[in-house]
Parts: structure tokens; C-alpha cells; sequence
């Protein structure tokens, strides 16, 4: 299991189709809502850890 | 406020996120008190008020965030449901059950089928439910089985009417013709007795012709309701109910109605006879479908070859199929080889060589040859059982349309015994015309009043389309998307697979930075080889050819979708795939620039191939378009729709594919989870989109479209996606989907048009509007044969769909 860097949560990077590559590392989500966010600003995840899930989900 | 509490299992949780989602997802509706969602158990408990919100939207709900909830589905037939009317009083009686998800009751197909939470309630709650009012539930299925139920009891009931209405027409009829003779003044033995002939043979076609009226009359009115059986009762017993008054002296009156009233039962009985005679025809296709699966298969069992009921066949059996036998079960060949006709699932006139390791399905037949097949599907899994249970399925369904139709049928009984009030008080209390033309008119509006024709319009015409279509090898899931065809605006079609064939092939490998061709095939393979996507298998198989005894087994490997894999080799980082992945490892791609610019204005995919974040070399791969795909975009666009292609691929390749197949716009480089996105944004604009994909993969936006198509070649039908599925793996298949669909439409509305227009304009005629001017009386007995006649030609028109035949200009 590793850490979703945006919402903190533990995911099974087996299972999870959300994933995206930053710099040459492999990051897995719980959510493709993780994701975007995590895309659209890696570094602020990356310094400041997981903030929780701010927009978790909400309907598009 | 009464509240109900309902338990759910869930289906496709994977996170604790899931539970948060699907939490908030239904306490966001209405109706909702309280939902709590049990990630470990996969269970939600949801607190609700029926009055406001129904089990059916909750599951919704539950399916619009992505998941889905585990349901079961009964089937039931009913012998005595007889009208269209009596449609809702049942579904409306079996959805006030707790743990109804859905419920649909066709008078046609006499039978109820119903989607229910096992959790909560159970096959024979329902059933019990059923029978407490009223009704005779003659079978139940877990699910709808391969067998002929239905046209069993059809048969039997054809049977039964044919003595009645061979009885009624020579009574009926004889009278009418004694009545009608001497009232044109000719002299006949004994009419001075005619009114007590009339009664002795009238009374037997009342009371064992129309036996059948008034039992359904009281029915209705047991739910306090009205039906076509309540007007025809109506109608009949004021006609004999008169006459014997006549008779008895009781009312002056210069004639009496007795034959009228056995002429209309007889009439309307002959009528009914024909349609049922033809509404077997409408059910033929399934049944064709039925007589594909072998009753028994030839086994071995112990070493020994036997012959087994098929129902004892099990996963894993060796089955034995000679020439000209059908095959039993879905499943590989482990021996032997011969020619199958796969016409009936496909409609592909050309049997086809099967070979060792081939797959074959139930119901195809051996031509020639022998096989040994070992079963990987049977029973109720084969994909010949999921296709025969998604038609049924399908004819059981209702459009949009028809739900209207049906509240209008639930009224218009009623409005028909208030026109006859009116008719019979305007005649007789103030245009003073004699008691008894005043009943021969209230009689004639009762009797051609046809709720039936309104009934049938719709469903005779699913049950024929969606059987037609079926034939053709589209089968078509869901009857809301018949409304949408013909407002369709835009058509996406998915590239890899859809549009092309899906077997992609390495056309060029380019080397740079020092690395040899042949290295830039090992590392890929080495790399791809646990990738399942088709543009890696490609690769692999590239690899196969040119590459022997060489295996390494990567330390890591992960794949990124939309992007390529990453995976360690000997402790060097290998990473194929596009630009976007390449960028996330700091790849400099400028040395081959050139290169790929010309690959991809050529078609071809492009696939870099990095080792330690070095550039190692380019591997083109080219996917040849399907046969026909240029005609099918050309009929779309010359019906006028808008042609869109979709795909992850890079925009240079994507344009160079489109250009070739005539397609004008195309929407490149979207991720898979994307997909949905773009055709949500389609219909933001107030388009309405058919999406064409795979079934499996592009399940999110074959959902998320108006109207969704699966490409078949797929063994899981059931589980596919998609509004329609299209069987047959032929592009063709999509142009004639939207063609039928299109038709059946058609055919629905013009049978309720002319439904609607004959009740529209001879019921005022019945009703003597035009007596004053023209003298005209339409008498009961014609009365009764107009309204024969228009359930007749309803159920008629709609078997011509029976002949349909897609568009050939293609």
C-alpha cells in the first residue's frame, strides 16, 4: 500500500487506475478528482504532504 | 411520514473513498433520511420515504457515481392478464413492495418480470403478492430461461378460443341473418317468435363468448378500474339486457338487439383469435433463437463418450460435436477442425474454418469436420443464452412514449362510459328520439371504443423490431434510446478497435543514441511483455519473430494508462510510451523528431523507447482500418450527422487515420478517464450523441451517451455496456443499429396515430353525430367489427417489421 499524495489515503497501487508520473516517479490515487488535482500543481503536494480531500467527488 | 429501511449490497468498491462517495451521493436526494455505507461489509443501509423517492432512483444513484448495487431478477407468467390496462394495477401493486427495484408487466407477453433486492424480499413474496390479487401465476423463473413458455400458453389459448369462436360465429351469425332477411319484409317460418329465437340463440354466445368480458370487467372493477373487457360487457349486456325487457313486455320497443350483442361478441372474439394467431408470429424470432441450443450433448465422462441433457454439462466437460450438430456450449477447441456456421448469431452467410485452440460458441453448427471442445461457458452463461435473455429483456421494455400511452389507456375507459352517459341522456332526454335508438347508439360507442389498439401499438411493434433486430445481430438493450435515434445529432466512434481493426502490427523501428533496432525490440519486449494492451502485445509479437532466447524478468513494472509502461530491467529504468510519459522522465526526443513527424502523417502510432532517461529509439505501430469503415462514415454523414472520432492517440496520427476514413473532426491525446468527459461536454452544447466503442473499455462513455453502441466480438454480452450491442464484429452493424431503431420508432408512432384517429373520429360517428343530417346509425354489430379490425391491423403493421432490411446503399 502507498500514500495517495493528495488526500493521504492508502492506496493498492495493484488495483488503482488512477496513477500519473512526476519527474520520474510513479504517484497512485484513491480518485481521478486526486489525480487532477495532484497534475495540476505537484509540487505543492509534494512539499506540503496530503491536505485531506479538499473537492473529494463533488459532481462535475 | 413512514419511513423504510432498506439494506444494499454493493458492487465495485474498491476505496474507503467509495463509501464516502456513494454516502453523499444519496443523502443528496430527496426522500432520503439517512444512508450509511459499510466499506468492509460492502454494504449501504438507506433510510427513505417511499412517497418521495423509490428504491429504482436510489439504485440509479448508486449507478451514477459508478457503482453498482446487487439485484435479482424474478420472471412470472401470468395466464389471465388479458389488457393493457391491467399493466400498471399489477406493476403498481408489486412496486408497493418493499425491495422492488423494478417491475415491468406486459399483457402480450403474458408475463411480469422483476428486478428485486434479494436482501429485502423474495421470489415468492412477490408471487404470493401476485395471486392475492387476482392473478394466476402459472411459472416463476429465477431467470428467463431457454424454454418456450410463453408461446405454450398462447398455443393452448388459441386452441381454446377457436371452439368459442367457432360456436359464437354460427349462432351469431345465423341469427343475424334470420333477423336481417325478415326485416326486409321476406316471409320466414315462425317470425312471430323472433325475439324468443334471437334469445335462445343469442344467450350461449353471451354467456360462453362473452364469459370471458365480464369475468375481466369485474377484475377491473375489483381495482376499481375500467377496461376494454368493461366496455365490451358494458355494451353487449345493455344491447341483451333490453332486448329481454323487450321481450318480456317490460319496454315498448319495435325491434330487440339480441343478435347485436352476439354478433359483437362473436366479432370481437374472431378478432382476438387472428391477433393471437399473429402475436405468436411476433415472438418467432426469439424463438428461432431458443431452437439453436442443443437439447443434449455427447460427453466423456470416465474415458466414455455419453450423450447428457445439456443441463449436465459442466465447465471443463470434453464435449464431442460430428458434422451437422449444433455446438452445445461456448467453449476451445482441443481437437480437430471443421467448418462452423456462425449465420445465426452473426449473420456471416460463411462457415468459417475453426481449428485447434479456436473458440466456438453455443448454438453454431458443425458443417463439417469433428470436434473435441472443452467448455468454458454453459447453461445460462453462453453467449447464445445472454443474447436470448437481453431480447426478451429488451421486448419486455417500454419507451418513454408508451408510459404516456398508458396512463391515457387507464383513462380511457372511463371517458368512454361518460361519453355513452352523455350519448344515451342527449338522445333520449332531449333530442326525444326513440328508448330503443337511443341504446343502439349509447351500445355502438361502447363497442367501438378500442383502448386495444392504443394497448398493442407499442409493444407488438418492440416485441417484432427488437426480434428483427436481433436476427441481424443487433440487440438492442434499452427502448429509451428508440426516442433519441432520431434527434441524434453527433456520432462518436472510438478510434483503436472501432474504427480500425484493433490488430495493430510494428511497421518501423528507428534506433538512435547508439542502440541497434534489434535492441530497442528486446528491451521493449522485455519490458511489455506483462502489458496487456494491444499496442504492447504488438510489440511482444514483433519481438516473438525477430528476437530467440532472450528473457529477462523485470524487478518492477507498472503501467500508466493512456501513457505506456515503466519497468526496471537489470537495474536500468526502461520507459516506453508517449511524449507525455517521456516529458515526466526528462526524455530528449529532439534527435528524432523528423522521424516521427513523417510516421505519424502517415497513420502510424508512435512509441518511444527510453532507457535511464535516454532516448533509446522509436517503434511505429500502424492499426489497418476496418472494412466498410469509409462507407458507414459516409451513409452517417449523408444522413446528416456530425462524425467524431475519439482517441488517446497523438493528434498528427489521429488526423492521418481520420483523413483516410472521411471523418472531419477528431478529438485526440484523451486519456481513457477522459473519454466520458468529452461527451458530457457534447451534450452541454445540446448535442445528442450516439457513442460507438468496445463495450468493456469504453463502458463510462457508452453510458454517459444518449445513445451508447457496444462493438461486439465480445463473449460477455451481458455485461457490456451500451444501449445497443451489436453481436456481429461489422462496422455495418452500427448504420443498420440506427436504422431499425429508427423504424420500430416509426412504427410505434403511426400505430398510435391511427389508434388515436380511429377512436377520434368514429366514436362521434357511433355516437349518431351524424343521424341528424344523414340518418346514418352505425349498428353495434359493425361497431364491433371496426373495432376487431383495428386491433387486427395494429398487430399486422407491426409484423411487417418482420421483413425489414438494413439500408443496402452502403
Amino acid at each position: 500500500m502507498v500514500k495517495d499524495p493528495v488526500c493521504g489515503m492508502e492506496v493498492n497501487p495493484a488495483e488503482t487506475p488512477y496513477k500519473t508520473v512526476y519527474k520520474g516517479t510513479v504517484y497512485y490515487f484513491c480518485s481521478k478528482h486526486c489525480k487532477k488535482a495532484f497534475e495540476e500543481n505537484p509540487e505543492y503536494y509534494l512539499k506540503h504532504g496530503p491536505v485531506g480531500m479538499p473537492h473529494m467527488h463533488k459532481e462535475e | 411520514m413512514s419511513t423504510r429501511i432498506e439494506k444494499l449490497k454493493l458492487v465495485g468498491m474498491h476505496c474507503a473513498s467509495c463509501a464516502v462517495t456513494i454516502e453523499k451521493k444519496l443523502k443528496s436526494l430527496k426522500g432520503v433520511v439517512s444512508a450509511v455505507v459499510n466499506f468492509a461489509s460492502e454494504e449501504a443501509e438507506v433510510e427513505y420515504d417511499p412517497s418521495k423517492v423509490t428504491l429504482k432512483e436510489i439504485v440509479n444513484a448508486i449507478r451514477d457515481v459508478g457503482y453498482d448495487v446487487y439485484k435479482e431478477e424474478a420472471y412470472l407468467t401470468i395466464q389471465n392478464i388479458s389488457s393493457v390496462e391491467e399493466e400498471p394495477i399489477i406493476e403498481n401493486k408489486v412496486r408497493s413492495l418493499p425491495g422492488i427495484i423494478d417491475v415491468r408487466a406486459s399483457h402480450v407477453a403474458k408475463s411480469l418480470s422483476v428486478t428485486f433486492n434479494p436482501l429485502t424480499t423474495s421470489i415468492n413474496s412477490i408471487k404470493e403478492l401476485v395471486e392475492a390479487i387476482g392473478y394466476k401465476v402459472t411459472s416463476v423463473k429465477g431467470e428467463i430461461e431457454i424454454e418456450d413458455i410463453e408461446s405454450k400458453i398462447l398455443r393452448e389459448e388459441i386452441a381454446k378460443l377457436k371452439k368459442i369462436v367457432i360456436l359464437s360465429l354460427t349462432l351469431a351469425l345465423s341469427l343475424a341473418i334470420y333477423m336481417m332477411t325478415g326485416s326486409l319484409g321476406i316471409k320466414l317460418p315462425y317470425w312471430e317468435y323472433r325475439h324468443v329465437i334471437g334469445f335462445i340463440l343469442s344467450t350461449p354466445v353471451i354467456l360462453i363468448g362473452g364469459y370471458r368480458f365480464f369475468i375481466g370487467a369485474y377484475k377491473a372493477l375489483k381495482n376499481r378500474s375500467a377496461s376494454m373487457d368493461t366496455l365490451v360487457s358494458l355494451g353487449t349486456g345493455t344491447a341483451y339486457v333490453f332486448s329481454i325487457a323487450v321481450m318480456a313486455g317490460l319496454i315498448e320497443s319495435p325491434e330487440t338487439y339480441f343478435e347485436a350483442g352476439a354478433v359483437v361478441i362473436a366479432f370481437i372474439l374472431l378478432g382476438k383469435y387472428l391477433e393471437l394467431k399473429m402475436k405468436i408470429r411476433t415472438g418467432e424470432a426469439v424463438r428461432k433463437l431458443m431452437e439453436l441450443q442443443a437439447k443434449k450433448a455427447r460427453v466423456i465422462r470416465n474415458g466414455r463418450e455419453v450423450e447428457v441433457p445439456i443441463d449436465e454439462v459442466k465447465v471443463k466437460d470434453i464435449v464431442i460435436v460430428k458434422p451437422g450438430e449444433k455446438i452445445p456450449v461456448d467453449g476451445i477447441i482441443v481437437e480437430g477442425q471443421g467448418y462452423v456456421d456462425e449465420s445465426m448469431l452473426t449473420g456471416e452467410p460463411i462457415p468459417a474454418l475453426k481449428k485447434e485452440r479456436d473458440p466456438v460458441v453455443a448454438g453454431t453448427i458443425l458443417k463439417s469436420g469433428s470436434l473435441k471442445v472443452i467448455a468454458t461457458r454453459v447453461g445460462k452463461e453462453t453467449v447464445l443464452s445472454q443474447i436470448i435473455k437481453l431480447v426478451r429483456q429488451a421486448q419486455m421494455g417500454k419507451p418513454p412514449i408508451q408510459r404516456l400511452v398508458d396512463k391515457v389507456a387507464g383513462y380511457f375507459a372511463w371517458i368512454v362510459i361518460a361519453i355513452a352517459i352523455l350519448t344515451f341522456s342527449y338522445w333520449y332526454f332531449i333530442a326525444s328520439i326513440p328508448l330503443n335508438l337511443a341504446i343502439l347508439f349509447t351500445a355502438s360507442v361502447l363497442l367501438i371504443a378500442c383502448p386495444c389498439a392504443l394497448g398493442l401499438a407499442t409493444p407488438t411493434a418492440i416485441v417484432v423490431g427488437v426480434g428483427r433486430a436481433a436476427e441481424l445481430g443487433i440487440i438492442v438493450k434499452n427502448m429509451e434510446v428508440l426516442e433519441k435515434i432520431p434527434k441524434l445529432t453527433t456520432i462518436v466512434f472510438d478510434k483503436t478497435g472501432t474504427l480500425t481493426k484493433g490488430e495493430p502490427e510494428v511497421t518501423d523501428i528507428y534506433a538512435v543514441n547508439g542502440y541497434k533496432e534489434l535492441d530497442i525490440l528486446k528491451i521493449a519486449y522485455v519490458a511489455e511483455k506483462r502489458s496487456e494492451h494491444p499496442l504492447a502485445q504488438a510489440i511482444v509479437r514483433k519481438a516473438k519473430q525477430a528476437i530467440n532466447e532472450y528473457d529477462a524478468e523485470p524487478e518492477f513494472f507498472d503501467s500508466i494508462p493512456g501513457q505506456g509502461v515503466i519497468a526496471k530491467v537489470n537495474g536500468k529504468t526502461i520507459v516506453i510510451g508517449n511524449e507525455k510519459l517521456m516529458r515526466a522522465y526528462e526524455v530528449d526526443l529532439t534527435p528524432i523528431t523528423n522521424i516521427v513527424r513523417k510516421l505519424r502523417e502517415d497513420g502510424k502510432t508512435v512509441i518511444y523507447v527510453a532507457v535511464n532517461g535516454e532516448l533509446a529509439g522509436v517503434i511505429a505501430i500502424a492499426d489497418t482500418p476496418r472494412e466498410h469503415a469509409v462507407h458507414v462514415v459516409s451513409y452517417l454523414k449523408r444522413k446528416g450527422l456530425k462524425v467524431v472520432m475519439l482517441t488517446g492517440d497523438n493528434r498528427v496520427t489521429a488526423k492521418a487515420v481520420a483523413r483516410k476514413l472521411g471523418i472531419d473532426e477528431v478529438i485526440a491525446e484523451v486519456l481513457p478517464e477522459d473519454k466520458t468527459d468529452v461527451i458530457k461536454n457534447m451534450q452541454r452544447k445540446g448535442e445528442i450523441v450516439s457513442m460507438v466503442g468496445d463495450g468493456i473499455n469504453d463502458a463510462p462513455s457508452l453510458t454517459q451517451a444518449d445513445v451508447g453502441i457496444a462493438m461486439g466480438g465480445g463473449t460477455d454480452i451481458a455485461k457490456e455496456a451500451g444501449d445497443i450491442v451489436l453481436v456481429k464484429n461489422d462496422l455495418r452493424g452500427v448504420v443498420t443499429a440506427l436504422e431499425i431503431g429508427g423504424a420500430i420508432r416509426r412504427k410505434i408512432v403511426f400505430n398510435l396515430f391511427w389508434a388515436f384517429i380511429y377512436n377520434v373520429v368514429l366514436i362521434p360517428i357511433a355516437a349518431g353525430a351524424l343521424y341528424p343530417l344523414t340518418g346514418l346509425i352505425l349498428r353495434p354489430e359493425f361497431a364491433g367489427l371496426a373495432m376487431a379490425l383495428s386491433s387486427i391491423s395494429v398487430t399486422a403493421n407491426a409484423l411487417t417489421l418482420k421483413k425489414w432490411k438494413p439500408p443496402r446503399n452502403l
